[in-house]
């Protein structure tokens, strides 16, 4: 039998140990290498005047001139403005609604039916956009769907609402209200349950009542959260949903459906002008990390946390 | 504990506010169920609400006997089984180097990872990256370029700190090689979240038509919400219509009803999933939440 070596506090990892560390990692890294920071690197046809022919290195580089055309394109303001528009009211709108019933939710004292209303409240997030939207569309239908079943009921008109560009808006946000809110409300949720309860006894001692608790003792206590999720949402504002988008823009309501990312789609793959495309997408994500980090740092700055 | 009075009415308000949000969320699911299950020749489908009317599977019928349908569902079954198998391997196998203090290529690999989660090369450019290496129209083309998740990398990577490294170093002491250490200690003790991570990409691979719908053009490729995507975006499916005619198949269906069959169909992978793996994924994703 072998002596038993004495134990270091860290030994160091020997060398046959290193190689197939690195062979276990290697998988990973080339897929991340390849097909995260490949096109990261392939961002360049944005400069240039990308032919498929040609290839990453030998098309012809144009300098701005992508991004010239992409602001003289006149979809352009329309594209700026139904993203912003869509992701502020959504972030508006749908940030507290989480909060909310997370709130609701953890004053239930039924514990088996606040079980039932967790599983039910994450489904939608599982399903996908398309399925919502068909789905949607169904209840929505002129001829035999039940919403205009019901306004003819009342003595109204049928609407046919999936083409009408003033509904476009409102169902955007309200069925991410739909899919969404149950599950963004998890981590809140989980927040709330490692909120220490002497808090909750003290408070009750000095003779704070549910509203009061609430406010001093609930609120602050899921404060860390909810900025960290407001500052993980924000850069958010410039993509705006393209699985959501792409499904809902038809022909009649286009003008206020096109985002940029599905602008990105429409030019880049279905009219082939990549170049153009690439530059409307470079656009997206260099907002996008400025926003990142200008949220980051004032947080920082305003002595919350930050993401990094 | 007692509850006062206003607590209890504050309860009953609490209970029957949320009951109302269970009813919303599920409506929608139910009614396009009760419509793909009725019988629409005996009528139309114009006065359902809550109950189906006369039953009937004919419209999966129709939707098991339609090639492009069952071609899509083989497809999506293919893309979720490799796609989910391949990520699980790749991403654990590269969370377990990156909980290695020693391990050489740590802190690169660490900052590549992070990177990722914030910066992006956009669709355009990944398309074109994925057609240079020849994986356009090619069922690899859905698998491959997607089998990296840096958020999945982190996830795990800090689910992996929290067992005790004593483990691994007794068996390391036992003369276990590192693969045998990350597959025989790591991995069994880590079901809670491979299982998250299994669902989270089960679901992103069976989901998506975003990216297939750039990266696939030939029908045999589509996978199955790919397909109803051309149906749901067409107002007249006459053309899956005219296919059933085809056949000669008597059928009490029409493209309407087996239009929410197949929609049926395209959830009820996730419904079976999903009861299995919800107990895990609550803990799975607030445990990456928490900040190292």
């Amino acid at each position: 039998m072998t002596k038993p070596r004495p134990r270091a506090a860290r030994p160091p990892i020997r060398w046959e140990r290193q190689w197939m560390l690195l062979l276990m990692a290697v998988p990973g890294v080339l897929t991340l290498l390849l097909f995260n920071y490949g096109p990261m690197f392939g961002t360049v046809v944005a400069f240039q005047n990308f032919k498929i022919a040609n290839g990453f290195f030998g098309s012809e580089f144009v300098g701005l001139a992508n991004f010239r055309r992409l602001f003289d394109d006149p979809m352009m303001p329309l594209v700026i403005r139904n993203t912003l528009g869509l992701s502020l009211l959504k972030l508006l709108l749908g940030f507290p609604l989480p909060i909310l019933f997370a709130l609701l939710l953890n004053e239930i004292r039924s514990i088996r039916y606040k079980r039932v209303v967790q599983t039910v409240s994450y489904l939608p997030h599982f399903v996908s956009w398309l399925i919502v939207i068909g789905m949607f569309q169904k209840l929505l239908a002129v001829e035999d769907g039940v919403v205009n079943r019901m306004l003819v009921s009342f003595g109204m008109d049928k609407i046919n609402f999936m083409v009408q560009p003033w509904f476009m808006w409102p169902f955007a946000i309200l069925s991410d209200m739909w899919k969404e809110t149950g599950w963004n409300a998890i981590i809140y949720l989980a927040a709330l349950t490692s909120i220490n309860m002497d808090l909750y006894e003290a408070a009750t001692v000095d003779g704070a009542g549910r509203f009061k608790q609430l406010l001093h003792v609930t609120l602050p206590g899921i404060r860390p959260t909810i900025v960290i999720l407001l500052i993980l949402a924000v850069p958010g504002v410039v993509s705006s949903n393209v699985d959501q988008m792409w499904v809902l823009g038809n022909l009649a309501v286009r003008d206020v459906t096109e985002v940029i990312d599905t602008y990105v789609l429409r030019t880049g793959i279905g009219s082939t002008q990549y170049s153009l495309a690439a530059a409307a997408g470079l656009v997206k994500s260099v907002i996008s990390v400025i926003l990142l980090v200008t949220v980051n740092t004032i947080s920082k700055k305003m002595g919350e946390e930050g993401v990094y | 504990m007692k509850m006062t009075k206003g607590e209890r009415t504050f309860q009953i308000f609490d209970v029957i506010l949320l009951t109302i949000v269970i009813l919303i969320t599920v409506y929608p699911i139910w009614y396009i169920f009760i419509i793909s299950i009725t019988d629409v020749s005996a009528g139309s489908t114009s006065q359902i609400v809550l109950l189906p009317g006369e039953l009937t599977l004919d419209s999966y019928k129709a939707v098991f006997q339609n090639e492009q349908f069952v071609n899509g569902f083989l497809v999506s079954a293919i893309r979720v089984g490799a796609g989910v198998g391949l990520t699980l391997l790749f991403c654990s196998m590269l969370s377990y180097t990156l909980i290695q203090p020693h391990f050489i290529g740590r802190s690169t690999i660490n900052v590549l990872v992070v990177v990722a989660m914030f910066v992006s090369g956009g669709m355009i450019p990944f398309f074109l990256v994925v057609r240079s290496f020849g994986l356009v129209n090619n069922i690899w083309g859905l698998i491959i370029p997607f089998a990296y998740d840096s958020y999945g990398v982190i996830l795990m990577r800090n689910y992996f700190k929290g067992i005790p490294p004593s483990l691994q170093e007794s068996a390391r002491i036992d003369g276990a090689n590192e693969f045998q250490i990350f597959s025989r200690i790591i991995l069994p003790t880590s079901v809670p979240i491979l299982a998250t991570m299994t669902l989270f990409w089960a679901v992103w691979f069976w989901n998506d038509y975003i990216y297939a719908s750039f990266l696939v053009t030939k029908k045999q490729l589509f996978p199955v919400q790919l397909v109803l995507l051309q149906v749901i975006n067409n107002v007249s499916n006459a053309s899956l219509m005219s296919k059933l005619s085809a056949r000669g198949v008597q059928i009490r269906a029409n493209g309407e009803s087996m239009k929410m069959a197949a929609i049926m169909l395209s959830i009820v992978p996730i419904l079976i999933v999903y009861p299995f793996l919800q107990k895990y994924f609550v803990h799975g994703i607030t445990l990456g939440s928490v900040k190292e």
